[in-house]
């Protein structure tokens, strides 16, 4: 016993006396790592950034301000595009308020993470982009800077969509500011269709038609003519929407419990089991995400695709005009519900200038840079006010992209613990539709029952916040 | 005699089937990723599409570069790695000698929590060092996070524990006689493993730096959360070919042939360390 | 017994504190948050964080929970991975490393060539792999049907036949590394002792079993061992294999349940409580591993 004490105290003045030692071979490492690194380059550059700003700007009142934002990275098609409008944006963000505004790219693959170490170190970035599930979760965990108090400056709450504003609301206050981002829809290749004699879908097409369209463009092609993810989170989007079009629930009002189960659900996940089943969807779709799909429908290989529609840009570069995009089929509710996912801004709760943040936000969410911004991006804006804008008059997909997001509900729930309800859906989806393309016996009371052991475990979930 | 042939041949016709299987599975899919580098992303899949490309393009080799800074990144990751490989081997060289050598209180101790640290998943030493790192800046100035210098402390922490694994299996294999012999000559302890030990575990020294340079070089966690644009390392730095929606294959198959190719050469260099008389000249005497 | 006593502390002190610092402390954090309901709540406030006892490892065996159904699937699934694994990867890269342990022409430029799958960086190996085990589009499977194997598609990365795909692509970044050390080892065996053994009349078989694995038995001890670690450990190769989304079932490994857990969900008390967990089940594995391993030594 007594040596064991010994050996703590031991170790106890270790770690402290580490410190010191610690120091020491820190900074020898210090100037190894600046040495080599731009690290130096780039505190010259904005310290000289800095002094420009003060003597430019001397009557601003932000002058000498820095702020950082992060953004994702951006598809790679446009980046050379992206990069130009974030070098205007700089700039006029320095003329007009003083404030130097510093960029930093993240990928899309650990941007949560970044996110996350910030808030819990409490220091990082002052503006942040987030996608439609993120804001409730940073929110919740007391990250991000209530912006009801601006929202005057930033335009007002009537000139959002609902579906943006619902998902930047938490604890009924805007902790975001909607940004842009488009709609799931249904792709089709309008030679296959041509070729096989059919119409052109539109808008208000029913599931029924839909699935007509699908079993003639199968026989016409002798395979498979739909793509769907039946992984990745997209499927658990693609699940919802078709179970809100018919008039089911993902959660109830209050988010207590799960209703996804219900016969809307079980009815949902029975139709894409049933469009395998007939041959409509390839079996590889148990295991395909979005970056299997757009190549298989750019190459000519489905007919129809579920897709984003970001990806309206790699279409029109690969696919000569020869194709067309819808809203999603209407389900039994009579409501075509597309799904809408979104990119947000918000202020974190941490930055020590949330005016000079708040200030260059209302600067970014200005309609001219939304327009800038989104038109680069291939998004739609989520600003009612300016999607008239003769920027988007390239956008083929755009009547659709603007119908989408008008008349479709939010559909993902806005509720903390998003994400994990996201990844267990996706994860149960996954597994019964793997069950299917593997011979397994998928009838409605397998999958009644997949969902069933679903809501225990999103109950439990729901139950625990 | 004809059978002692036939079974000269049948063992060089086993060997030759053997090699020729092993590289066919360690060079395929390398291979495959070559083939990507000159295709489309789109043209990629496809049930019918050729695993090499019917039209092969050069523009994912020129547009690489301009998508993503990889020079920046691949020279951190050079800085990174190779000062990851010094640091753990200068700290786990006597401390592996030791281990194999000296019996002390605490050996076990010591060995085992080693080992530990290894086997708790590291995911979840990521928040209490990034805190750690912030913590530290906060008390003393010194930048940890987002520097280059910060990576190589948390990859050399990483490193050492394999490190002194690996390196003590190495001087466990040579006899203890070899310094006991030349203390017997009049050398103390340290030179006696500097000048007569340390030469025969050069072999294991660089198998061992060579798995800790890729230990680094491959680690997309830590790197991803410790660094920032400036200090991205080139495997965190490939994530950037991947946006929202769609993944680039083509750019970064491009990528990581440019970057393989020249560690191939390297090893290529490299490998008289493994090879050679070097041990067996020392042994002998 | 040594002769004189060693002064210690210069040996090994550098590697004991920099571990201490970097290592044993934030380790023994994490095993302290296992503790704690450190989480969404309170991650903006660390000082608030309550000790919640072993609340966690109750919640991460409980059936009908997110986390709870999951775990023990993963934890098994991750025993049988890092068995086989560190099975495979041993068993071949002991071969190969005989083989080239052999003068034959091109043996140089052989050996730069095995090294290679070592050099693709882990994120790049589990991109190709999961294009070569996509179904239709596929390499695997297209091969397979041209070559009239097979009709209907395998499907490699469902169900099942994911952890096996899993240690395909393992054993394809980790062969090289085996197969390096093994060979290092087999280098210092002095080429007479080969000669000795021809000469008083030994097989290859013979020359294989007491010159050859004597000569690479504590290289092996240490390779199984560090295999067993990385294999524990996995996770860049499902993180990024699986597309944008978790390994099913098994193939979900514990790692990565950790990092949704802890990174996706912000549940950082259960995922800590998890790699406790693991910690003391593959501790006590690699522990009955090393004493087996050392007592045929002193055989």
């Amino acid at each position: 016993m007594k040596k064991r004490v010994l050996g703590m105290v031991l170790a106890l003045s270790l770690t402290a006396g580490l410190l010191a030692g610690c120091k020491g071979s820190a900074s020898q490492n210090e100037t190894e790592g600046t040495k080599a690194a731009d690290v130096t380059q780039a505190q010259t550059q904005a310290s000289g950034g800095a002094d420009q700003s003060t003597q430019a700007a001397e009557d601003k009142p932000y002058a000498g301000t820095t702020i950082v934002m992060n953004l994702n990275t951006p598809s790679e098609a446009i980046r050379e595009q992206y990069d130009a409008w974030l070098e205007d944006l700089k700039k006029k963000v320095m003329d007009q308020t003083g404030i130097e505004l510093q960029v930093e790219m993240v990928s899309w693959g650990d941007y949560l993470n970044k996110h996350l170490t910030s808030i819990a170190s409490q220091e990082g970035p002052d503006i942040i982009q987030m996608g439609s599930s993120v804001p409730p979760v940073i929110a919740a965990a007391g990250g991000l800077l209530d912006l009801t108090p601006y929202m005057d400056e930033l335009g007002g709450m009537d000139v959002y969509y609902d579906v943006g504003k619902y998902y930047c609301t938490w604890d009924g206050k805007m902790m975001a500011i909607p940004w842009g981002g488009g709609g799931r829809e249904i792709y089709y290749n309008k030679d296959i269709y041509d070729a096989a004699g059919l119409e052109y879908p539109s808008n208000d097409w029913t599931f029924e038609e839909f699935t007509e369209d699908a079993k003639a463009l199968t026989e016409y092609m002798g395979k498979p003519a739909f793509a769907i993810m039946g992984s990745a989170n997209d499927t658990t989007y693609y699940f919802w929407s078709q179970l809100i079009t018919d008039g089911g629930n993902v959660l109830n009002d209050d988010m207590t419990k799960s209703e996804f189960n219900g016969q809307e659900g079980v009815d949902a996940v029975k139709r894409i089991v049933d469009m395998y089943n007939n041959g409509y969807i390839p079996s590889s779709f148990a295991e395909s995400t979005v970056d299997d799909i757009l190549p298989a429908f750019i190459n000519g290989e489905v007919a129809l695709s579920y897709g984003n529609a970001s990806w309206w840009q790699d279409v029109v570069a690969n696919m000569d005009g020869n194709w067309g995009t819808v809203a999603m089929p209407v389900g039994k509710a009579g409501l075509a519900n597309g799904t809408v996912t979104m990119s947000a801004f918000g202020i974190m709760s941490y930055t020590k200038n949330p005016d000079a943040a708040a200030e260059v936000l209302k600067i970014l969410a200005s309609p001219e840079e939304i327009v800038r911004s989104t038109s680069i991006l291939g998004w739609i804006p989520f600003r009612e006010d300016i999607e008239n804008d003769p920027a988007y008059e390239d956008n083929p997909a755009k009547e659709t992209f603007f119908y989408v997001a008008k008349q479709s509900k939010a559909f993902i729930p806005q509720y903390q613990a998003i994400s994990t309800v996201l990844s267990t859906s996706t994860k149960y989806l996954n597994s019964i539709f793997s069950q299917a393309v593997t011979g397994g016996n998928v009838d409605e009371a397998y999958i009644k029952e997949q969902l069933d052991a679903l809501a225990q475990e999103v109950d439990h979930v729901l139950s625990q916040n | 005699m004809t059978k002692t042939k036939a079974k000269k041949l049948l063992k060089r016709i086993f060997f030759a089937l053997a090699i020729g299987a092993y590289l066919l599975f360690a060079l395929f899919p390398f291979f495959v990723m070559i083939a990507m580098s000159f295709s489309s992303k789109f043209a990629i899949m496809g049930v019918d599409t050729p695993i090499w490309p019917k039209k092969p393009i050069l523009k994912n080799y020129e547009r690489m570069w301009q998508v993503v800074p990889l020079l920046k990144y691949i020279k951190n990751s050079l800085i990174v790695c190779s000062s990851t490989v010094m640091v753990s081997l200068l700290m786990s060289v006597p401390a592996s000698y030791a281990l194999s050598r000296f019996r002390f209180r605490g050996k076990k101790a010591f060995s085992i929590s080693i080992l530990a640290t290894q086997l708790f998943p590291g995911i979840t030493m990521l928040l209490p060092i990034y805190l750690m790192y912030v913590n530290f800046t906060k008390l003393t100035g010194i930048p940890m996070t987002k520097t280059l210098h910060g990576l190589v402390v948390a990859f050399a922490t990483f490193g050492i524990p394999y490190s002194i694994w690996m390196l003590k299996s190495y001087f466990d294999s040579i006899p203890d006689e070899l310094e006991q012999a030349a203390m017997i000559d009049g050398c103390s302890r340290t030179k006696a493993m500097v000048r007569v030990v340390l030469p025969l575990v050069v072999p294991g020294m660089v198998a061992t730096g060579l798995y800790v340079f890729l230990l680094a070089w491959n680690n997309i966690l830590f790197a991803g959360v410790l660094t920032d644009q400036a200090t991205r390392t080139f495997a965190t730095g490939l994530q950037e070919f991947a946006s929202e929606s769609s993944t680039e294959y083509g750019l970064l198959m491009a990528a990581c042939s440019v970057t393989t190719i020249p560690i191939v050469a390297l090893f290529f260099v490299f490998q008289k360390y493994f090879v050679g008389g070097m041990t067996g000249g020392a042994v002998k005497g | 017994m040594k002769k004189k006593k060693q002064k210690i502390a210069p040996w090994i002190l550098p590697a004991f504190i920099s571990m201490s610092i970097i290592q044993f402390l934030p380790g023994a954090i994490s095993i302290l948050m296992g503790f704690t309901n450190l989480g969404v709540q309170n991650i903006t406030n660390i000082p608030s964080t309550k000790i919640t006892g072993l609340n966690n490892f109750m919640e991460i065996f409980k059936k009908g929970t997110v986390v709870g159904n999951q775990f023990t699937i993963s934890l098994l699934g991750t025993l049988e991975y890092t068995f086989f694994a560190t099975l495979i990867t041993f068993l071949f890269g002991l071969g190969l490393a005989l083989l080239l342990n052999q003068e034959f022409p091109g043996r140089a430029f052989i050996r730069a060539a095995l090294i290679v799958p070592w050099i693709v960086p882990g994120v790049v190996a589990a991109f190709i792999w999961r294009l070569m085990f996509l179904s239709d589009y596929g390499i695997i499977n297209k091969l397979l049907r041209h070559g009239g194997i097979i009709k209907d598609n395998i499907f490699w990365l469902l169900e099942d036949k994911a952890l096996f795909s899993l240690m395909i692509a393992h054993l394809w970044s980790n062969l090289p590394f085996v197969m390096i050390s093994i060979l290092a080892a087999l280098q210092t065996i002095p080429e007479e002792l080969y000669e000795a053994c021809k000469i008083d009349g030994g097989n290859v078989f013979q020359r294989f079993v007491y010159i050859s694995l004597p000569g690479i038995k504590n290289v092996s001890t240490m390779i199984v061992l560090l295999s067993f670690i990385k294999g524990a450990g996995e996770f860049t190769l499902p993180y990024v294999m699986y597309g944008r989304s978790a390994p099913p079932g098994k193939a979900n490994l514990i790692s990565i349940l950790i990092y949704q857990t802890s990174f996706q969900t912000w549940e950082f008390g259960k995922g800590a409580a998890m790699s406790t967990v693991i910690l003391v089940i593959m501790l006590i594995i690699a522990i009955f591993y090393m004493r087996l391993a050392m007592q045929e030594k002193a055989d």
